[in-house]
């Protein structure tokens, strides 16, 4: 800003020197014509007074030689018409001059005295009447010259001084007014940049001085901004780290919590898995006595009952039914610690469902004769299936020998077979004695059997529906069931027919009538 | 008259089946375990062992095994009684040396018996 300009301000100085350098040349020029018209008027005059000149021409150039101007400057004497009436100082007079000086001297009679005629290398300077003559004073160009050049020269120098000071003085004066500017623009750059909020203080006592003060005073403002916002983020961040610490230790307490909740989880399943041993155990030791019991109750009948009293007889035959039923409760309570330990072997196999539930139908057709209940199979094609034969198999046994259990003589209980959205949907319905509604919610628990069957079938364990469904599920089956009370249930059962996933583990459950 | 060795630990049963087996007119000697058992053979060879799986000593796998190894007893034929529900492990061993074997609390003692004349009646 301050280079452009000061180099504005030499172009301009230049320009001004070169328009002056020919203005001070015709000034110094005229101004040396006039001292010199002075000088020779003078002179001529101090000439005239020393005494007559023209009346011997051989000594005229030596007495008027002092008076010329110029070092080759010379005089001579003219008539009327021009006629050099004295001898030229080279000692000649040619016709030309004569012609030339004719136009002088008629210059001179129009009563012009001085007159600047420049010609071939001379120059008049100044004429003054002498008698019937003139005397001319005549300077050559060179001595003109050389006397105007020292007084150029010294103009020149003058003015260059001058000129200088005017540039200096001007570049002064632009820093007056660019200094403060750049001041307030280096200071809004440094703003910008490194965010230095700095008043600045200019004293030109102008427009510069106000912005200048407007600057600082948005500096300043600025600078409370930014500190307040310094401030505000120093606030917030020790606020977010307090945050941050309470969420760590919230954290902590969590992965504590976790911990116990892991460590209760694994004692709950050391707890379930001893339980289930336990009952594993328990109910193997239980089977060598009530296998015990079952043959010696068998020894008896063979032996023949002739010789038991009917209370005898009945006493009996009360031994072997609950033998039979503690037999299938140990079956049923093996059966439930094997599902819950989960180590039931899974074998998937491709199935036809109509064959599975035919063969179902089946197995339980003299346990239905025995009951008088009138049982039906419908399937009308072959679904094919990839599931596991036994399980599907125990499912259905147990889903049919409840319902024909369930269902008093002369009822009906029917099996049908369907497929929907990949799945197979088998249901078993009869017209038996239903669950109570109050009841219903707790049918799939263990040991529940409904209230209105219990003087009706004492058989049961209450864990056939539990393990029924436990089945369906390991299967990636569901159980469930629509039921009313001495109208009926419907049973259903609806398995995958694929993605069955094969399991080791123990593959038989025992047999539970 | 046949003889049938009878290996059980558990007393009630043992009786409960020497008692049966002697009412079909077999002869009956009973072991406590499979010790017990080899012991019995050395004395009396007998047509067909009604052999426990689980008992103490010496059990009834093992006493297969030894009476496998022996040329002299290699042949009795050996009817299984058990009452482990898990038996597939069992069943396994049993299967490979083609033996019978039968769960005992989910059998009647009148089968058991008929099991045994079809057994000794196909020797």
């Amino acid at each position: 800003m301050r280079l452009k300009l000061a180099i504005i301000v030499i172009a301009m100085s230049f320009f001004a020197f070169l328009v002056y350098v020919p203005v001070a040349y015709k000034h110094a020029q005229i101004l040396l014509t006039h001292q010199l018209y002075d000088r020779a008027t003078f002179a001529l005059n101090q000439l005239v007074q020393t005494g007559p000149l023209i009346e011997n021409s051989d000594t005229f150039v030596g007495l008027v030689k002092p008076y010329a101007i110029g070092e080759r400057g010379y005089i001579i004497a003219i008539d009327q018409t021009g006629m050099i009436l004295t001898p030229h100082p080279d000692g000649q007079t040619h016709l030309k001059d004569i012609v030339r000086w004719s136009d002088i001297v008629a210059r001179i009679l129009s009563g012009e005295k001085r007159a600047s005629v420049d010609f071939e290398e001379m120059r008049h300077l100044v004429s003054i009447p002498y008698g019937p003559y003139y005397l001319v004073s005549v300077m050559t160009e060179q001595d003109f010259f050389d006397e105007l050049y020292p007084l150029i020269t010294k103009s020149l120098i003058v003015w260059s001084v001058f000129g200088a000071v005017f540039v200096i003085l001007a570049i002064f004066f632009i820093r007056g007014i660019a200094g403060p500017v750049s001041r307030v623009a280096n200071a809004a750059r440094a703003m910008m940049q490194n965010k230095k909020f700095e008043p600045i203080i200019v004293r030109t006592g102008d427009e510069i001085e106000l912005l200048a003060d407007e600057f600082s005073a948005m500096a300043i403002q600025l600078r409370e901004y930014e500190e307040g916002l310094e401030r505000k983020v120093v606030e917030r961040t020790a606020q977010l780290e307090t945050v941050n610490e309470q969420l760590k230790e919230k954290s902590m307490v969590l992965e504590r919590v976790l911990d116990d909740v892991k460590k209760v989880d694994a004692e709950l399943a050391r707890l379930n898995r001893a339980k289930s041993d336990f009952i594993s155990m328990a109910s193997h030791q239980l089977r060598t006595p009530l296998t015990a019991i079952k043959w010696y109750t068998r020894i008896l009948t063979n032996a023949g009952l002739e010789k038991f009293t009917p209370t005898q007889k009945r006493a009996f035959t009360q031994i072997q039914s609950a033998n039979e039923r503690m037999v299938d409760l140990v079956s049923a309570l093996l059966n439930v610690s094997r599902i819950e330990m989960g180590t039931l072997a899974i074998e998937p196999k491709p199935i036809d469902f109509k064959k599975l539930l035919a063969r179902a139908v089946d197995e339980v057709r003299p346990f239905a004769q025995e009951h008088g209940v009138a049982l039906k199979g419908e399937a009308l094609t072959s679904i094919l299936a990839t599931a596991d034969a036994n399980l599907a198999n125990i499912i259905l046994n147990n889903l049919l020998t409840n319902a024909i259990r369930y269902t008093p003589k002369g009822g009906h209980v029917t099996a049908r077979l369907a497929q929907r959205k990949g799945r197979v949907i088998i249901s078993v319905s009869d017209n038996g004695y239903g669950i109570p509604k109050k009841e219903q919610a707790r049918l799939f628990d263990k040991f529940f059997r409904a209230s209105n069957i219990l003087d009706k079938e004492p058989q049961g364990t209450g864990l056939g529906l539990y393990i029924t469904k436990s089945i369906a599920e390991e299967l990636g089956g569901k159980l469930s069931f629509t039921s009313q009370e001495n109208k009926g249930s419907t049973f259903t059962v609806s398995l995958p027919k694929g993605g069955l996933k094969r399991r080791e583990g123990t593959k038989k459950l025992l047999p539970m009538s | 008259m046949q003889h049938i060795l009878v290996v059980d630990d558990d007393a009630a049963l043992l009786e409960a089946l020497e008692t049966t087996l002697k009412a079909e007119q077999f002869q009956v000697t009973t072991a406590r375990n499979g010790k017990e058992g080899l012991k019995k053979i050395k004395e009396n060879k007998p047509d067909l062992v009604l052999l426990d799986i689980v008992m103490p000593q010496m059990d009834g796998i093992t006493m297969m095994h030894k009476l496998q190894d022996n040329p002299g007893t290699k042949n009795i034929p050996i009817i299984f009684l058990t009452n482990l529900s898990d038996v597939d492990t069992i069943s396994k061993v049993i299967r490979e040396g083609m033996f019978d074997y039968l769960v005992k609390s989910e059998w009647d003692i009148n089968d058991l018996v008929s099991l045994v004349k079809k057994r000794l009646k196909k020797k």
